[in-house]
């Protein structure tokens, strides 16, 4: 049996690693995700799902507002929080498959930290949404403020898409060692196939865009 | 025996550094490797200049249309 002082260090340890490479995917991604693709110290991925899993509460109250029937509110969380576990299962055997059949080297171990830590960018963007589709309820309109926004939120979004769009990368490149000709192959494969699977995910009514 | 310490972690530094191939891109290598030391090193400097960048080609491409767009994303989360 561990002690309570094993379990306790052992928290606190993989707690500090999960600030460290916080902070790193946003400063030295590369580094960061060389380390990551180690497959090391798996737990530091709890706290990033933790924070998932409050979205999708937060999510749920400003769907249908504090005052909806609690019954509700704990469909719309939980039918939220199946879609991600299934999906985020989803995509790790779809890219592990997929680079394994053009030849990547590596597996679950290798591939789960940094695909889990490419979730950053997408948790930011959707908590920004909600909390801006509080405070600016849409529609935009073509008035100079509405135009001023409108700016602002594409450039952010962008922002956030590109450096998804590099982590994805560096999940490839250095969880399944992939050539960049090896993830173009790749994404050509897994993009058409994310696309049917949103699309599938948008008819349930889970994700109007995917949690991905 | 005493282990040698600098040299363990040379050869360490060493397995990691050769267990990925250099990425080549054919004739288009050398641009590769001018453009991305600045994405390894706090890449949301030209991502931030890139977005924008994006957003005004959007503008003069859409025109307030960007506005919809706009819309339908904030309904997205």
């Amino acid at each position: 049996m561990v002690s309570k002082s094993i379990l306790f260090s052992r928290i606190a340890y993989n707690i500090i690693l999960f600030v460290r490479h916080m902070i790193g995917v946003v400063q030295t991604p590369y580094e960061t995700y060389r380390r990551l693709a180690k497959g090391e110290h798996l737990l530091q991925i709890l706290p990033l799902l933790l924070v998932c899993i409050g979205y999708f509460g937060w999510s749920s109250l400003v769907h249908h507002g504090i005052t909806a029937h609690p019954y509700l509110l704990t469909f719309s969380f939980g039918k939220l929080v199946a879609g991600f576990i299934i999906t985020y299962i989803l995509v790790i055997v779809s890219l592990v498959g997929v680079s394994r059949v053009i030849g990547g080297v590596g597996g679950f171990r290798t591939i789960l930290l940094p695909w889990t830590y490419s979730l950053v960018p997408t948790i930011v963007w959707f908590f920004a949404t909600s909390a801006m589709a509080l405070l600016f309820p849409p529609p935009r309109t073509v008035s100079i403020l509405g135009q001023a926004f409108s700016f602002l939120f594409l450039s952010f979004s962008l922002f956030l898409f590109f450096w998804k769009a590099i982590l994805y990368y560096l999940t490839l490149r250095l969880g399944m060692k992939l050539s960049m000709g090896k993830i173009f192959i790749a994404s050509l494969i897994l993009f058409p196939l994310g696309a049917l699977y949103a699309v599938a995910l948008y008819q349930m009514g889970i994700f109007r865009i995917p949690f991905i | 025996m005493k282990q040698d310490k600098t040299y363990e972690s040379l050869v360490k530094k060493m397995n990691e550094v050769s267990a990925l191939s250099p990425q080549t891109l054919g004739p288009f290598t050398s641009v590769y490797r001018v453009i991305i030391p600045f994405f390894k090193r706090a890449p949301w400097r030209p991502l931030m200049l890139g977005s924008f960048a994006v957003t005004v080609i959007m503008y003069m491409l859409l025109g307030t249309s960007v506005v919809i767009v706009v819309s339908i994303l904030q309904h997205g989360f």
